[in-house]
């Protein structure tokens, strides 16, 4: 098969996978001869080879769609793993926090950042768990001891930094990918 | 007749993957070809989801996989294992159990 639209696919979902971190040499081959398996069916039914080819990739479902699902699947299990390093990396930070002579907020800020950015890193996906699995023990701690409404709420903005570390450092991960495109 | 459409079958992709294997072995393709010809053309999932599908059946036992060549085309051709036919006969139980039960609900309500 040497249709440039079918190539083209191929290579975006190549890149839809390494963005995901997925394994992508099997599903590639078998996803180059289900498409020349399809274009030939269409054929046979009268389709003109362009049409065809339309028609099969249409069937198929855009690459960022075929992607997600298969890391969906790969990663489903992985991604709940890596709450378990996010819930110890978050009790470690919310227990340096809650030391009574401990009084820098913005290395606390900093390791919300840093802790999340690094788990964010092995997430394809999801960022926010790993957001809340590290940064949410502070605020409940806070929450905890507030004397009212306003204070109990204005804790939940810590959970920015975590949030703001994860979607990085997920991020930057696709964008290395990216780069070696 | 609008085809079915993916998140309504998504919970029992399993079933339909091992059922439709269940005669004989197929490539990606052909699996695809016997769901929408038994289905009279309703399944109408996005076919590149299936993949993902085959290999999670394949990781968890269920299906073996290799690479044939016999059409001149390179394909790879998944076959149930024993497993796989043991949970498909235990996931064809539970869907009768449930379509039974869905019926009953749904003809009293009618």
């Amino acid at each position: 098969m040497s249709g440039g639209k079918i190539e083209g696919y191929l290579s975006e979902l190549r890149r839809e996978l390494r963005m995901r971190w997925t394994p992508s040499a099997r599903f590639l081959e078998e996803t180059r001869g289900h498409l020349a398996d399809a274009i030939a069916a269409g054929e046979k039914q009268g389709l003109l080879r362009e049409q065809a080819e339309q028609e099969a990739l249409a069937r198929f479902g855009s690459p960022r769609m075929v992607a997600g699902r298969f890391a969906a699947e790969r990663y489903r299990r992985l991604e709940w793993m890596m709450l378990a390093p996010a819930v110890l990396v978050g009790l470690s930070i919310a227990w340096i926090d809650a030391r009574p002579h401990w009084d820098d907020s913005g290395i606390t800020a900093g390791m919300l950042v840093i802790g999340s950015a690094l788990l964010g890193l092995g997430m394809s996906r999801r960022a926010w768990m790993i957001a809340l699995a590290v940064g949410v023990w502070i605020p409940l701690d806070l929450i905890f001891h507030a004397t009212g409404f306003g204070s109990a709420a204005a804790s939940l903005l810590i959970l920015l930094f975590p949030l703001a570390g994860a979607y990085a450092g997920m991020g930057l991960r696709r964008l290395v990918v990216r780069s070696g495109d | 007749m609008r085809g079915m459409q993916g998140e309504a079958l998504k919970g029992h992709l399993d079933l339909l993957l091992l059922a439709a294997l269940e005669a004989q072995p197929a490539h990606g393709y052909a699996v695809v070809e016997r769901l929408r010809q038994r289905s009279g053309g309703a399944f109408d999932l996005p076919e590149g989801t299936l993949y993902p599908a085959l290999h999670r059946l394949e990781h968890g036992g269920w299906v073996t996989s290799e690479w044939s060549d016999e059409t001149g085309r390179r394909r790879r051709v998944y076959a149930l294992t024993d497993a796989g036919r043991k949970r498909l006969r235990e996931r064809q139980r539970e869907w009768r159990a449930f379509a039974v039960a869905v019926n009953h609900v749904v003809e009293g309500m009618a």
